[in-house]
C-alpha cells in the first residue's frame, strides 16, 4: 500500500514510522521542512516539504498512486479540504482526517468525509482503518441523515442473504458488485466471498 | 439584497461598508471577538464565531442571503465557507478571495465558488494597467456572465494600427466594447480605424486574453509588423 500522510506531528510521524516498518510505501508531507528531523534515521519513506493544498506537492508525494491519505495537520479546515481533494480530485480509495474541534463536524458530514475526533485518533485506530477497508460514506443525502456506504463482505458472511442485513428505517442493502458486475439484490440473493455491497444507512445507525 | 461577509480583515470591512452604503443589508461573521465588538459598536450586524459552522451562517441569515463573500485570511476556510453556503444554504452567488495564488486551482464550482478573487493578482493587474507595461491586460472577470474584460493598447508595433475594427475579423465571442482615445471614449463602429495610443476594451471569454492580444498585436495570420 502507498500511503500519503499530510501533517508530521506526533501522530503523523508515529503512523508513518509504523506503516514503513510494515513494508508499506509512505510519503509524509509537512509544511515545515524541519519536520523531516522527527522521522528516524532508518525511515524508508519519502518526505515532501510543502503545503498539502498544492497540487505539485501532493503529486510529488505520489498521491496519484496512493491507496490511502491521512490528513493530520493542526487545522481542521486544512484537514477537510485536503481530504476532499484526495477523494474528489485524485480518487484515493481510503481517506481519513482528524478534527480537533466540533465546529467542522457539520461540513465534514455534508461532504461525506471520514473524519475522526482527535481523542479517538490514535495510530492504532488509523492503522486499522487503512487496512481494514472502513465503511466510507460514498454519498450523503439531505443534511447527512442518510448515507450510502460500500463495504466488502468478509468470508464468514458468505452464504447469508443480502436481505438479512435490512433493518427497517436503519439499513438497506441496495446493490452488490460481484466480479466487476453490479446487481440489485432480491429477497433470495445470497452473498458470495469477494462481494462488495452498497448499503443505504441512517447516520444514527452507524 | 442581503449579503453575508465572512471574515472581516481589511478587505472584508471595506466590502461590508461598501455593500451597506449601496443600500443592502449586511451581516458579518467574524471569529475574533475583539474585531467583532468593534464592528458591532459601529452598528453593523455581527455574528461572532467561525463561519465554517453552519449555525453561524444561519444566524447571519444565510437562508435568505443573495450573496456571500468569503474573505477570511485563510484559503481553506474560504473554501469550507463557500461549500457550506452552496450546499446547505443554496446562496445564489458566492464570491471568495484567494490569499495564496498557488491555491487558486481549488476555487471552483466543486467548492461552491462562483467568483474567485486573488488579492495579489488583482493588484498586479491594476498596476500593469496603470503603468502601461503590458500591451494586453485582463482587467476583470464579469461574474455571472462568463465574460472577461480585456484592455489592449495600440502601439507602433501593433498589427491592428491603421486597421478598422471590421478588418480585424474577430471571432464572434470577442467584441470591441469601446475605444478610449486621448481620454475620451469613441464608439467601436466596424469602420473605426485604430491609432497609436488607443486603449481598446474588449469583451471576451475568460481564457481569451491571449487570443485578443494576438489579434491586435500580431494580426490574424500571427505575424507582427
Amino acid at each position: 500500500m502507498h500511503a500519503v500522510i499530510v501533517g508530521c506531528g506526533r501522530t503523523g510521524t508515529a503512523l508513518a514510522v509504523r506503516l514503513d516498518a510494515e513494508g508499506d510505501s509512505v510519503s509524509a508531507i509537512d509544511i515545515d521542512s524541519r519536520a523531516r528531523e522527527q522521522l528516524p534515521g532508518g525511515f524508508g519513506g519519502e518526505f515532501v516539504a510543502g503545503s498539502g493544498l498544492r497540487r505539485p506537492v501532493l503529486e510529488a508525494a505520489g498521491i496519484e498512486r496512493a491507496d490511502a491519505l491521512v490528513a493530520l495537520t493542526s487545522s481542521d479546515s486544512l484537514n477537510i479540504v485536503i481530504a476532499r481533494i484526495a477523494r474528489q480530485v485524485f480518487r484515493v480509495p481510503a481517506v481519513v482526517g482528524r478534527l480537533t474541534g466540533v465546529e467542522h463536524t457539520a461540513v465534514a458530514t455534508e461532504l461525506g468525509l471520514d473524519m475522526v475526533a482527535s481523542v479517538a485518533m490514535t495510530v492504532d485506530r488509523v492503522h486499522r482503518m487503512l487496512h481494514h477497508s472502513p465503511l466510507e460514506p460514498e454519498y450523503t443525502f439531505g443534511n447527512g441523515e442518510t448515507l450510502l456506504v460500500r463495504a466488502p463482505i468478509p468470508d464468514y458472511l458468505a452464504g447469508r442473504l443480502a436481505a438479512e442485513f435490512n433493518v427497517e428505517g436503519e439499513i438497506t442493502a441496495v446493490e452488490i458488485t460481484r466480479g466487476g458486475h453490479s446487481m440489485i439484490p432480491g429477497p433470495g440473493t445470497a452473498l458470495r466471498p469477494g462481494d462488495r455491497v452498497s448499503f443505504v444507512v441512517a447516520s444514527t445507525a452507524l | 439584497m442581503h449579503i453575508i461577509v465572512a471574515g472581516v480583515g481589511t478587505v472584508g470591512q471595506r466590502v461590508a461598508q461598501a455593500v451597506h452604503a449601496a443600500g443592502n443589508t449586511v451581516a458579518i461573521v467574524e471569529e475574533d471577538p475583539a474585531r467583532a465588538a468593534v464592528l458591532t459598536a459601529r452598528g453593523l450586524q455581527v455574528v461572532t464565531g467561525t463561519a465554517c459552522a453552519p449555525g453561524r451562517l444561519e444566524a447571519a441569515g444565510a437562508l435568505r442571503a443573495d450573496v456571500l463573500v468569503a474573505c477570511t485570511g485563510r484559503d481553506e476556510d474560504n473554501l469550507i465557507i463557500s461549500v457550506l453556503a452552496r450546499r446547505r444554504f443554496e446562496v445564489p452567488r458566492i464570491v471568495a478571495t484567494v490569499r495564496d495564488d498557488a491555491n487558486r486551482w481549488l476555487f471552483d464550482a466543486s467548492w461552491g465558488v462562483d467568483t474567485a478573487i486573488s488579492a495579489a493578482s488583482a493588484l498586479v493587474t491594476l498596476i500593469e494597467e496603470a503603468t502601461g507595461s503590458a500591451q494586453t491586460v485582463r482587467l476583470a472577470d464579469l461574474a455571472g456572465s462568463g465574460l472577461a474584460l480585456v484592455e489592449t493598447n495600440i502601439t507602433t508595433a501593433s498589427a491592428a494600427r491603421g486597421k478598422t475594427v471590421a478588418d480585424l475579423n474577430l471571432p464572434p465571442g470577442d467584441t470591441v466594447a469601446t475605444v478610449v482615445r486621448r481620454g475620451r471614449t469613441v464608439r467601436a463602429d466596424p469602420s473605426l480605424r485604430f491609432r497609436t495610443g488607443d486603449r481598446v476594451l474588449v469583451l471576451t471569454s475568460p481564457d481569451g486574453e491571449r487570443r485578443v492580444h494576438d489579434a491586435f498585436y500580431h494580426g490574424a495570420a500571427g505575424e507582427s509588423r
